[in-house]
């Protein structure tokens, strides 16, 4: 249940998938199909709902789910011809996440080997990434939600590593939340003042 | 295409999109819609069952439309309930850290981000924090200093604010702005989090 509080695993699920509806739907015609001439929805009706209200119409077979657009045959043709440089966050920013929470439900087991293929093939340059370079990962835009945090995960502990190793010196900083609340409030104008009249210090010794 | 959530997954996102370790203004109107919205998907419930008995079948044989019509709303409220309990909880282990971060006081601008209840809880997750760090029935030490281990007892600051005189162990300091001084590190720590002044290296 630890998922349950989990903010990215939430957002997945607002991913909208395409079903059709095995029964009607009384009172929800105008809801969920702006299309819709009346006021339940009929039989056999094609509508597009968030993933959180799949899986338990789909366990009473209220629904048949189809493939949502970020699994379409289109994306699969790029994705694997391409692995490395496909920007998966254009498609859906969790997918990955959303791609496992799919596949589970529908035990689609093609879906699930393209899935682990693409995340496989992109991996290796993701622990390059983190561990190898210092400098800015220069492909973050192409990383889905996931990976971004795998990466970020591998740069924080590297650079743990770093500071054990070669020691620095343990700098004090300003707490996040005061420093943040500045720049709201000041809006650059700070810190201009303080600069110039840094020549003419008075050091005392206490 | 349903509407339905999109309340609550605004919410999250709100949290979501914001800087790490900082806490945006709590949302309180949207907070109010998600229940208010759960509140109608109940009286969806009440009123669909209402039409299902005054038709005299029993729930068990309902027809599956209305079945269905149920179990929308039904999910719905779960998830309302389910955005409320992230963007709570998200912001209640922000407000701890917030202990740790910038001490017993909690800065005003900060404060005003937080809701009424978030403010509580601050002041008594402090107080738990410093029964522990008390001499009595505590620890008797401050935990929360030096997260990372110190090479140095003292520290080289430079002044930011203007804040007068400082009574230290070794005497008072007059904290001038832009004037640089040497101060114990355990009493220098809290002055650097709430941006008085800067540490030189």
């Amino acid at each position: 249940m630890s998922r349950y509080f989990d903010i990215d695993s939430f957002l997945a699920e607002q991913t909208r998938v395409p079903v059709v509806f095995n029964s009607g739907c009384t009172g929800l015609g105008k809801e969920m199909d702006k299309m819709c001439q009346t006021r339940d929805l009929p039989m056999g009706e094609e509508v597009e709902l968030p993933f959180w209200l799949v899986p338990k119409l789909f366990e009473q077979n209220m629904v048949g789910p189809k493939m949502p657009d970020c699994f379409d045959e289109r994306v699969w043709q790029v994705v694997e011809a391409e692995p490395k440089n496909v920007p998966l966050r254009d498609f859906n920013p969790h997918f990955f996440e959303f791609g496992a929470r799919f596949t589970e439900l529908l035990r689609d087991e093609e879906l699930h080997e393209q899935l682990e293929k693409a995340f496989t093939a992109r991996y290796s340059k993701l622990l390059v990434g983190a561990a190898l370079s210092t400098s800015e990962f220069k492909d973050r835009h192409l990383l889905s939600r996931e990976e971004e945090k795998l990466l970020d995960a591998g740069r924080d502990s590297m650079k743990a590593f770093h500071d054990w190793k070669y020691s620095t010196t343990e700098k004090l900083t300003v707490a996040h939340t005061v420093k943040a609340n500045k720049k709201r409030r000041a809006g650059g104008a700070y810190g201009s003042n303080q600069r110039r009249a840094m020549g003419d210090n008075l050091t005392n010794r206490v | 295409m349903s509407n339905f959530g999109d309340k609550a997954a605004t919410l999250v996102q709100d949290i979501s999109q914001s800087e790490k370790g900082t806490i945006p203004p709590y949302n309180d109107e949207l907070v109010r819609a998600v229940v208010d919205e759960s509140n109608e998907h109940h009286r969806s419930i009440l009123r669909l069952i209402g039409d299902i008995q005054e038709q005299g079948t029993s729930l068990d044989a309902a027809a599956p439309e209305d079945a269905a019509a149920i179990l929308v709303h039904h999910q719905a409220v779960l998830r309302n309930k389910r955005a409320l309990l992230v963007y709570l909880n998200e912001r209640a282990d922000r407000v701890r850290a917030l202990r740790w971060e910038v001490g017993t006081a909690l800065p005003e601008d900060l404060g005003e981000s937080l809701s009424h209840s978030e403010r509580g809880y601050f002041q008594q997750y402090s107080a738990l924090v410093n029964r522990y760090q008390g001499r009595r029935g505590g620890v008797g030490i401050n935990i929360t200093l030096d997260p990372t281990p110190p090479k140095e007892h003292k520290v080289q600051v430079r002044v930011l604010q203007e804040r007068g005189e400082l009574v230290t162990r070794d005497g008072t300091v007059d904290l001038a702005k832009n004037t640089v001084h040497l101060l114990w590190r355990d009493e220098a720590q809290p002055l650097i989090t709430e941006g008085v002044v800067e540490m030189v290296v």
